[in-house]
């Protein structure tokens, strides 16, 4: 039985945003201070955290000197193991957005899509030059490139600063993780229509040997899917409640019920209200999607309605934790494997 | 202090001695038979520089080169395939001598497996075996290594093999016929298995996607099509490329871009032109079955889509060939939709399959592949090759020994 060691961004875009959503999980993270590289989470004794570059992440879970962590889909895809230890634990935790894009000189007014690039390689192939692309995900880049069938080119291994690499002159075009498109357009670059490599966002990843050899490391997982997995469903979901007059509970619930897609995911739970004012008031309670709140309570006014509030779900649970139990099957694989 | 277990590579398999002696007993049963019609074994390192495999093979096996750079400073892959790499030493050596050369090889070859075969549980490598006709063309070529690929199947216990024989050059032809830009001709060839498949929806799309479908481009639209001039477009473009433009171009100028801009929008295919297209191979994909039926069913597709159909007797003779060289009628089947994934095949092209319809093999005519690798002349040649870990899977007198 050891400790579960958790693996976090100790820089760059998803630094901040971690913390903030692990915080918002009620798994706030304790750093002694920002150049220390261990922390806790004093709400789950036995979770070390430690702080590695995004780009590292994967590596370490691969190579076992961590056993989960939470860094860039696209970072995973990048570096892991195919067919190894790792795996996504869980693979969209809804913030760190960004895609892989291809991106082109904007003077290149005859280049728009993957098709042209083709095109141009073969060009600049006869001209006994070499298209050359500047990135840092070599693996991801040079696969997607092989299936349009763009053979001729040469990747320029570079780690930052990429949007510089036509101007500065070592590479003609870049493939880089863009969020908003706004470094590009800054840089002279468009991205090409249909030149999206894969879009990434943060996930939680792990080490399934390991974590299938230790109690302690599966249990303290399952509580970090449980938290995560639940946190992300309340975010869909929020609770709405109201007073409403009628005869009878079931008469009120009926009401509620002739609009199913705004009545709650179960439908709503009514009560009596003992109010002294003579009224025959029901209180209403449901859980309903975020995108339904507007008309859930225009519903509720067309009742007539009193008191609506809403308020959040803070975690939303079903029967199961759906990525524990994918967890638990691709433990089982594992074991099959062997 | 322990030390971790090494294990072997998650897509590679070891061989045991009961392994070994199968491979070996099948590899030896080929060699004989090949033999006996004159072919000789060579064999070629299993590292090759990495531009063989590019130049003409084509995306997928592109993207399941293993590549490395070797400690010399070489770009090179493991041989993904034998066809290259023969190639490759036959023109280097000087063999080629206007007479029909005959080799056969057996050996390892490498593949990393793309997306789905990964998780499918595909293997980074297996044994193939084959042989190829060099310098020798025409239907009776075609027959001799066709009939060859079926005999030796019998002889390794392979239970009802057949072939199923398609032809990329008929498919070239109806393409040219239709009067399109390289680039479509290029677009729809790649996507003939897809809509063998039925996936027609999907190749409608990405044609949509590079631009194979859009009525016209701004500048196109005010460009005539026929006399499109850089100084047209550039005029078009509101001069956004002239002299004072600042931004980086790479290795290009700004006369690099307008030109093929230019030749872009001169060559722009015709919308309606694409669709057609896409229907008539959709259709003409989906038809197979026994050769004389499936020939007549594709003569009424192609006339039916107001095109020549005389190619289709290079197939009709190259049946009449494969059956004369001694293969049973019964044998062989005609799958129009049939391309495969390597794309230096040139003419007819086929898929060897046991009696449970697995495929096995395939081989087919790569009339441009000599030259493609800087032979001097064109050299007509054809080959096939078994994956010999599914040939031994499926054959009862290598399994019992």
């Amino acid at each position: 039985m050891a400790n579960l060691r958790l693996a976090l961004p100790s820089e760059g875009a998803l630094y901040e945003p971690t913390g903030d959503f692990l915080r918002d999980c009620g798994l706030g993270v304790s750093r002694a201070s920002s150049r220390r590289y261990t922390a806790t989470i004093p709400s789950l004794p036995g979770v070390d955290v430690l702080f590695q570059r995004s780009s590292d992440i994967a590596g370490e879970i691969d190579g076992g000197s961590a056993d989960v962590g939470i860094t860039g889909l696209d970072r995973f895809l990048e570096t892991h193991q195919e067919g190894g230890d790792s795996a996504t634990l869980f693979e969209d935790l809804g913030f760190g957005a960004a895609s892989l894009v291809i991106a082109v000189p904007d003077g290149w007014l005859d280049v728009t899509t993957l098709a042209d690039l083709a095109d141009l390689a073969l060009e600049f192939r006869q001209r006994g030059q070499n298209l050359r692309i500047a990135t840092k995900y070599q693996r991801l880049v040079s696969r997607a490139l092989h299936k349009q069938g763009i053979n001729y080119f040469t990747l320029v291994h570079a780690s930052g600063g990429l949007e510089a690499a036509p101007v500065m002159g070592y590479a003609d075009l870049i493939a880089d993780i863009s969020a908003t498109g706004a470094t590009l357009r800054e840089n002279s670059l468009r991205p090409l229509v249909d030149g999206v490599v894969c879009k990434s966002q943060a996930a939680v990843i792990g080490n399934t040997r390991l974590l299938a050899a230790d109690e302690q490391k599966l249990a303290l997982t399952h509580e970090i899917l449980e938290r995560v997995e639940s946190f992300m469903r309340g975010r869909e979901f929020q609770r709405v409640s109201a007073n409403i007059e009628g005869d009878s509970d079931t008469q009120v619930a009926e009401k509620i019920m002739s609009k199913r897609d705004l009545a709650g995911i179960h439908g709503p739970t009514v009560a009596p209200v003992f109010s002294d004012d003579g009224k025959t008031l029901f209180g209403v309670q449901m859980v309903v999607r975020r995108v339904d709140m507007i008309r859930v309570v225009d519903h509720l006014r067309s009742l007539g309605g009193s008191g609506i509030s809403v308020s959040q779900a803070d975690y939303v649970f079903r029967e199961t934790c759906e990525s524990y139990e994918a967890l638990l099957g691709k433990l089982a694989n594992q074991d099959a494997r062997k | 202090m322990d030390f971790d277990l090494i294990k072997k590579l998650p897509l590679l398999k070891d061989y045991d001695a009961s392994d070994w002696i199968q491979f070996h007993q099948a590899s030896e049963i080929c060699r004989s038979a090949l033999s006996e019609r004159g072919y000789r074994r060579i064999d070629t390192p299993i590292i090759e520089r990495t531009e063989l495999f590019l130049r003409k093979s084509g995306g997928e096996l592109a993207s399941q080169l293993y590549s490395f750079t070797d400690p010399g400073g070489y770009e090179v892959s493991l041989r993904p395939e034998f066809t290259a790499p023969v190639i490759r030493h036959v023109i280097e050596t000087g063999l080629l001598s206007g007479a029909p050369l005959r080799l056969e090889y057996s050996g390892p070859v490498f593949r990393y497996p793309s997306g789905d075969e990964f998780n499918n549980g595909m293997r980074g490598s297996f044994t193939q075996t084959g042989a190829e006709l060099i310098d020798a063309g025409g239907p009776d070529a075609d027959g001799e290594v066709i009939f060859i690929a079926l005999e030796c199947l019998h002889l390794l216990g392979v239970e009802r093999p057949s072939v199923a024989l398609g032809h990329v050059g008929i498919i070239w032809d109806l393409l040219k016929q239709m009067d399109l830009s390289e680039r479509a001709q290029l677009f729809l060839i790649n996507c003939v298995s897809m809509l063998a498949a039925g996936d027609r929806e999907i190749v409608v799309e990405r044609a949509s996607q590079i631009g194979l479908l859009e009525v016209a481009e701004a500048a196109t639209a005010r460009v005539n099509r026929a006399s499109a001039s850089i100084e047209q477009i550039d005029a078009v473009l509101g001069h956004s490329l002239g002299s004072s433009y600042s931004g980086s171009l790479g290795q290009r100028s700004t006369d690099d871009v307008l030109q093929r801009l230019t030749d872009k929008i001169k060559t722009k295919d015709s919308p309606e032109a694409v669709k057609t297209a896409i229907e008539l191979l959709s259709k003409l994909s989906k038809v197979s079955g026994p050769p004389s039926d499936a020939i007549a069913q594709g003569r009424n597709v192609i006339k039916a889509a107001g095109l020549n159909d005389e190619n289709l007797a290079l197939l009709e003779n190259i049946v009449a060939a494969v059956e004369s060289a001694g293969a049973r009628a019964s044998e062989i089947t005609v799958d129009m939709g049939l391309v495969r994934e390597i794309s230096y095949y040139t003419g007819v092209v086929f898929d060897l399959k046991s009696g449970d319809d697995q495929t096995v093999g395939g081989g087919g005519r790569y009339d441009g592949l000599v030259t493609a690798l800087g032979g001097d002349r064109e050299t007509p040649a054809a080959g096939f090759a078994y994956n010999m870990d599914r040939v031994i899977a499926r054959s009862e007198t290598l399994q019992n020994g």
